[in-house]
């Protein structure tokens, strides 16, 4: 009988050294999801929020605001927001993005619109580019499309058109100045 | 030279075994016979159709109706060991030098010491194509991965994402359309994206071998290419300690890897058991040019075996492993979205890459643990009737680790989490009361339960199955044909649904249910020689994620749509082997195998026209569809002998995979091929063999894929290219206790080079140059 206690120890330390991790409770996970990006833009007499919101992040249900400016402005103030609006209530992701300035880059190319510029985008603690905040000049009135990624990590931010790294988002608003 | 030729061989016999045990030099002719009548101890019943086997020479025999069997052409005064198998009761005894008649007493139940009763229940015929990893493939690769030590089997290819991450193809199928089979439980886990790797360390096998065919009804659903089976040094036989300790090197990544084994076995033989571990760790690789940044790993699996023999009837089997492994995932290959990834694959040197070696293993990585138990009972109510029934659980975790931003709330948390756990219950039983027949069968139910975090991109669900199956074999001693015939039926329900996904909300359940059959023939054409036809039919249901998938799959840049009224897949599959080894231990080898795996339904991933622009930008759709394929091809093995030690070793893996397009589809043609199929590879080698060393050195030649779909590939194939290798292995005898060291040495001539079945071609190329040592010493 003394094998059968024998063999019984073995398997309960088994079962006690293999299983001890099995049955732990899940960390909880965490996704980052960047669905919704707001254009916020401010000059003398005007305050407008433009959205291009993926509220899925995956393409199936998108909804994009026009952006409708001005003409002939030389200094309104672009600020862009971040959010994550597949929970409730939604994540603000714009805090932690100025936080990390230095590890991440919007950039803006404004496409068959040559009556806009975005220019004197901010710059990080290094003072390398970063552009969360811009300043948009407008003259006639005209309709385009202006194009807004974000990349994470980029390895070389004076590239502008190919800063390594990783988009984390890349959206084109339709664009009317009137 | 001309001796041990005649041999009663029976051809089955795993050929690469033979070479393996093979005696290396041999100079004397010897023509002696021995023979002698196998019986039942303490009674004079004989012992009719056992299996004999000389395995150090290759050499193997089947006792007559009357118990009588013989060996030709050994030499006279050699003492050898003859080893007895007889419906998996195993017995060994040694040959008296000089004495050529030697009568064999078999030991019945009352002697159950000297029995051992195999943890595994080998089939008397094999009539589906078998190969057996040879030793040093296996000593010099098992350190690496699964993957690596099957990759040499003509037939079988690698599905890599990067260095890390590798999955075994047989003759171009993968995933979920193969079974891996440890210590006889199918592999259950998230195995149903490239760039998921089997949960195995090889370190627990002591023999790998790779069954090529329709396997339904040996494996159940999914097992439609063939299967990799695994199976464990059997736990030692005699009373007290025993093991072995193994350490290793690998000058690319800095990896080392540490394994060993503690084998016990009480006093009164009655119950023994074993521990095993491995530990490894590595950082980044280099290519010829560069470091791959990020591309370490860990590991660290345990295993213990235990076996306690209740009476001479009944026999209960432990078993428990864990597996734990971290890989790092090529920093250049995660990416924004598809127009990022072609401007990657268009670079010759990989994007964000950082140029130096490291330990860290950072973002993006895998995590993954898998748990295995099994608890098996052997019960032999009489000589004609034995029964086994096997309980297994398994749990598998698996975590993806992202680039995300160091201060969010993600920043310490994995992004994708899948949880499974599977629950089996297996009961056989076999026959064989019924003169020349070997009758089995026995059903399967089976319970799975997945769990995905939320907004993933496939649903949780419950998974429920009953199988029932019944197999015959023929066997009569005098005639030169075998045959077998097997059924099996399978019925599966998944009770699909999502939790809290927003605008996917999913609750149904689906059903699926098919049968299996196998039928094979085998002709012993002569000692030599043989032919075996093996044809199988096999299917398995669509998996939950080709009906229900939706949404990005970061891991390719791809957008990816399931389809809910897929049907499952069905596969018939038929080889035609024909084997010669020449009576030589060191002579001529040919293996030829051609097959022809017929699939209806075949679900693949149909590039759309259409782009999905998402938050992140534009990825490019696929939809799961289906359409009937046929794969077909020839796998051979020839080995030359050239001189008294040298051989020539040549391999060669050929496979035509094409679906069928409907009407218009593309036009002008009919057939369009598949995806990620391996193109023609060639290996030549020479392998030099004296006493226990061994020494080989092998070329390997990957042809261009040619033959790519039509539509939906970034970037053609990449081109042909031809790697350099050498192994080499010493054993220092002390006793039975030996010392083995060795050297393998990957990408001898530092190779630049990029794989068509890696996933991570369009961002680096392969690895270079890479040196491993080894020492293993026995206890």
């Amino acid at each position: 009988m003394t094998n059968l206690k024998n063999s019984f120890i073995f398997l309960v330390l088994a079962g006690v050294l293999l299983f001890a991790n099995a049955c732990d409770k899940d960390t909880e996970t965490a996704e980052e999801n960047i669905t919704t990006i707001e254009v916020h833009i401010t000059g003398t007499g005007f305050d407008k929020k433009f959205y291009w919101n993926d509220s899925d992040g995956d393409g199936t249900a998108n909804t994009i605001d026009t952006v409708v400016i001005p003409p002939n402005v030389s200094n309104l103030q672009g600020y862009l927001h971040v959010y994550d609006r597949t929970v409730s209530p939604e994540i603000d992701l714009t805090g932690e993005i100025e936080g990390e300035s230095t590890d991440h880059l919007f950039v803006y190319s404004v496409n068959n619109l040559s009556s806009l510029v975005i220019k004197d985008l901010n710059t990080d603690s290094n003072g390398k580019p970063f552009g969360i905040k811009s300043v948009w000049a407008t003259q006639a009135a005209n309709t385009g499309a202006v194009n807004i990624k974000l990349y994470h990590e980029p390895t070389d931010k004076d590239n502008a058109a190919n800063p390594g790294g990783e988009v984390d988002f890349d959206v084109t608003f339709p664009v009317v100045i009137r | 030279m001309p001796l041990l030729k005649g041999m009663a061989f029976s051809a089955w016999l795993l050929v690469v075994f033979t070479t393996v045990f093979a005696p290396l030099s041999y100079a004397q002719v010897c023509q002696s016979r021995l023979e002698g009548i196998v019986k039942v101890i303490d009674s004079e019943q004989p012992l009719a159709y056992a299996d004999i086997t000389i395995r150090k020479y290759g050499l193997r025999t089947r006792t007559d109706e009357k118990g009588q069997y013989q060996f030709k052409d050994l030499c006279p005064n050699v003492p050898y060991l003859l080893e007895i198998n007889y419906l998996n009761r195993k017995y060994s005894t040694q040959s008296v030098a000089g004495q050529m008649h030697f009568d064999i007493q078999f030991p019945a139940d009352s002697t159950l010491s000297e029995v051992v009763v195999t943890a595994r229940s080998t089939p008397l015929v094999h009539t589906e194509s078998v190969a057996v990893v040879d030793r040093l493939e296996m000593e010099s690769k098992q350190a690496v991965s699964l993957a690596e030590v099957v990759r040499q089997i003509p037939g079988v290819s690698v599905l890599q994402t990067g260095s890390n991450i590798g999955k075994p193809v047989i003759q171009g199928l993968h995933s979920n359309r193969i079974a891996i089979v440890n210590n006889d439980i199918v592999l259950e886990s998230q195995q149903w994206g490239s760039e998921h790797a089997p949960e195995i360390d090889p370190f627990s096998a002591s023999k790998i071998s790779v069954v090529k065919g329709a396997l339904g009804v040996k494996y159940g659903v999914g097992a439609m290419g063939g299967a990799i089976v695994l199976e464990p040094e059997p736990l030692r036989t005699k009373a007290g300690w025993g093991g072995w300790a193994a350490l290793g090197g690998f000058s690319n990544g800095w990896a080392g890897v540490a394994a060993s084994a503690v084998d016990y076995r009480s006093k009164n033989e009655q119950w023994a058991a074993r521990l095993q571990t491995t530990a490894k760790r590595g950082g980044n690789m280099r290519t010829p040019d560069y470091w791959l940044y990020n591309s370490g790993h860990s590991a660290f699996n345990i295993a213990a075996l235990g076996e306690w023999k209740q009476n001479t009837k009944i026999k209960h089997e432990f078993g428990f492993s864990r597996y734990e492994q971290k890989f790092a995932v090529l920093r250049a290959s995660h990416l924004g979205n598809a127009d990022q990834i072609l401007q990657a694959s268009q670079l010759d040197t990989p994007m964000n890459n950082i140029d130096r070696f490291s330990w860290t293993i950072g973002r993006p990585y895998q995590a993954i643990e898998h748990y295995t138990a099994k608890y098996k009972v052997n019960f032999r109510s009489s000589d004609f009737w034995r029964f086994t029934s096997i309980f297994s659980h398994q749990f598998n975790k698996r975590r993806e680790y992202d680039v995300v931003r160091k201060t969010g709330a993600a920043a310490d948390k994995a992004q994708v989490a899948f949880r499974l756990w599977t629950n089996t219950l297996d009961l056989q039983a076999v026959y064989l009361g019924q003169k020349y027949w070997h009758s089995e069968g026995g059903i399967q139910l089976t319970q799975a339960t997945n769990f995905v975090n939320r907004g993933a991109f496939i649903p949780n669900y419950y998974g429920y199955g009953i199988s029932a199956w019944a197999h015959e074999r023929w066997h009569r001693h005098d005639i030169p044909w075998e045959w077998e015939l097997g059924v099996r039926y399978d019925g599966r329900a998944s009770r699909v649904f999502t939790e809290g996904n927003g605008n996917r909300d999913i609750n149904t359940t689906v059903r699926f249910g098919n049968i299996s059959g196998t039928t094979g023939l085998h002709y012993n054409v002569n000692q030599h020689t043989t032919i075996t036809l093996h044809s199988g039919y096999a299917w398995r249901p669509p998996s939950v994620y080709e009906l229900f998938a939706k949404g990005v799959h970061h891991g390719s840049g791809t957008y990816e749509e399931g389809d809910t009224a897929l049907v499952s897949e069905k596969a018939w599959n038929t080889n035609l082997s024909f084997h010669y080894a020449s009576a030589k231990a060191n002579g001529w080898q040919i293996d030829l195998s051609v097959y022809r795996n017929q699939i209806r339904d075949f679900i693949y991933l149909d590039p759309q026209n259409t782009v999905r622009i998402t938050v992140r930008g534009p990825f490019p759709a696929y939809y799961y569809k289906q359409a009937d394929a046929v794969l077909q091809g020839i796998d051979a093995q020839v080995i030359v002998p050239l001189l008294e030690n040298l051989a020539l070793e040549t391999r060669a893996s050929i496979i035509r995979a094409n679906r069928k397009l409907e009407p218009g589809e593309i036009a002008g043609k009919t057939t369009d091929p598949l995806p990620l199929m391996p193109s023609d590879r060639y290996q030549y080698g020479l392998k030099w063999t004296q006493s226990t060393n061994t020494i080989r050195c092998s070329a390997n030649t990957v042809q261009r894929q040619w033959r790519i779909p039509n539509a939906g590939l970034l970037k053609d194939a990449p081109k042909a290219f031809t790697t350099f290798s050498l192994d080499a292995a010493h054993q220092i005898n002390r006793g039975n206790k030996p010392l083995e060291i060795g050297i393998s040495i990957q990408n001898l001539t530092n190779a630049r080079y990029r794989e068509y079945l890696n996933f991570f071609r369009f961002y680096a190329d392969e690895a270079g140059l890479n040196i491993g040592i080894r020492i293993k010493k026995t206890f």
